[in-house]
């Protein structure tokens, strides 16, 4: 209703009512003594519907955001936060298979070294091991395990070739959903 | 004569009702075998290994993120370039991804799997519900971009071996009950996954 208020220039701003009569129509608003009663009205009850209609609209849009609102402050209540969620997996190749003896050695001294995890797997000449990447990196517990003993290892890097292997062949590189799945997860990861 | 036959006859229904009622098929059925869960440690609560101290987890959750681990581990042994059957096609990329600092995927897998096998094997807490895809929808390229390719049934069938393997070394022996049970829920998700 505040911008049914029209602005009395004529009486408070304007001393002169010709000069009033000057701002009423550079505002685009009718002048008072043309106006009758009977076209007041229906303007004024035409401005309402539509006052009406924006308040209806503004109305929808804050409830939609409060729901959404409410919907992740529920999600991120209720969210189970994931186990070891800085777990990464690596691995050293050596240059000769491991025996019972030596496999419990290199756990052993694995073992050692901050940040590795429980899960050690050793096959033929390949250790595997889980760490938390906050404590240590692949190369940290390398260099770390190599002086703990005489080895001769290398850290396993994944071959190009296969670092590069599509994860996803049926999504098109140049396609707007890869690239708005890429923005996405390079956002949250 | 009369009377004598008709206490005799009630005594033979009595005696038949109460011998009748203390029969073996009226004896509590054999206890039902605890589930898979259940016999991998259960609900009880023990310290986690991978956690800081005092942080805790059900034993039964444990023994399976451990497998879970373990298998990783071993297609992780296995991955060689150029070399065909050992899973790489499916793995490589998530190896790719955590070598590059990003584990975020990683640690889902193995959270996943571990909620999967748990919920469904009898470890029904909260901590165990399985939020994530159906088996079906997981391992379809078409519905899941994570998945690369469909697996074939020779793919199923290494990744069987792999969880067993996985098993033995967590000291599930491959000739007990418990193995083949575990054997019998990794069969029964064979149809949902195998997709070509």
């Amino acid at each position: 209703m505040k911008s049914l208020k029209r602005t009395n220039y004529t009486t408070k701003t304007v001393k002169s009512p010709i000069i009033g009569a000057f701002f009423y129509v550079l505002k685009n608003q009718p002048l008072p003594f043309l106006v009758t009663p009977s076209i007041k009205q229906e303007q004024t009850q035409e401005q309402m519907k539509i006052h009406r209609k924006v308040k209806i609209a503004l109305f929808s849009i804050l409830g939609t955001f409060l729901v959404l609102f409410v919907i992740l402050v529920y999600h991120i209540a209720t969210a189970k936060p994931k186990e070891n969620a800085t777990i990464q997996v690596s691995r050293i190749d050596f240059d000769k298979p491991f025996d019972s003896l030596s496999t419990i050695d290199i756990k052993e001294k694995l073992h050692s070294i901050a940040g590795v995890k429980s899960e050690i797997i050793v096959k033929r000449n390949v250790v595997v091991y889980f760490h938390d990447n906050r404590i240590a990196d692949s190369k940290k517990v390398y260099n770390e395990l190599m002086t703990k003993g005489n080895y001769k290892a290398q850290r396993f890097i994944l071959p190009a070739n296969m670092m590069n292997q599509p994860v996803c062949p049926v999504m098109k590189k140049d396609s707007w959903k890869y690239k708005f799945t890429k923005l996405v997860q390079n956002t949250f990861n | 004569m009369t009377k004598f036959s008709k206490i005799a006859l009630c005594a033979l229904v009595i005696g038949a009702s109460v011998f009748t009622s203390c029969s073996k098929d009226n004896e509590d059925p054999a206890p039902a075998t605890p589930s898979i869960y259940a016999r991998l440690g259960g609900t009880t609560l023990v310290q986690d290994p991978d956690a800081a101290a005092g942080v805790m987890i059900e034993a039964g959750r444990l023994s399976y993120r451990k497998v879970v681990n373990t298998t990783v581990g071993l297609i992780v042994a296995d991955v060689q370039s150029n070399a065909p059957g050992n899973l790489s096609a499916h793995f490589a990329p998530l190896l790719g991804e955590v070598g590059a600092g990003n584990t975020t995927n990683l640690a889902e897998l193995v959270d996943n799997l571990t909620d999967f096998f748990s919920y469904n094997t009898g470890g029904t807490n909260a901590v165990n519900v399985y939020s994530g895809m159906s088996m079906a929808v997981a391992h379809n390229p078409a519905m899941n971009p994570r998945m690369g390719v469909k697996s074939t049934s020779a793919n199923y069938d290494k990744f069987e071996g792999y969880v067993g393997a996985a098993a033995v070394q967590n000291g599930v022996a491959a000739n007990t009950q418990l193995y083949a049970d575990v054997v019998a829920v990794l069969e029964s998700l064979r149809a949902p996954i195998v997709q070509q």
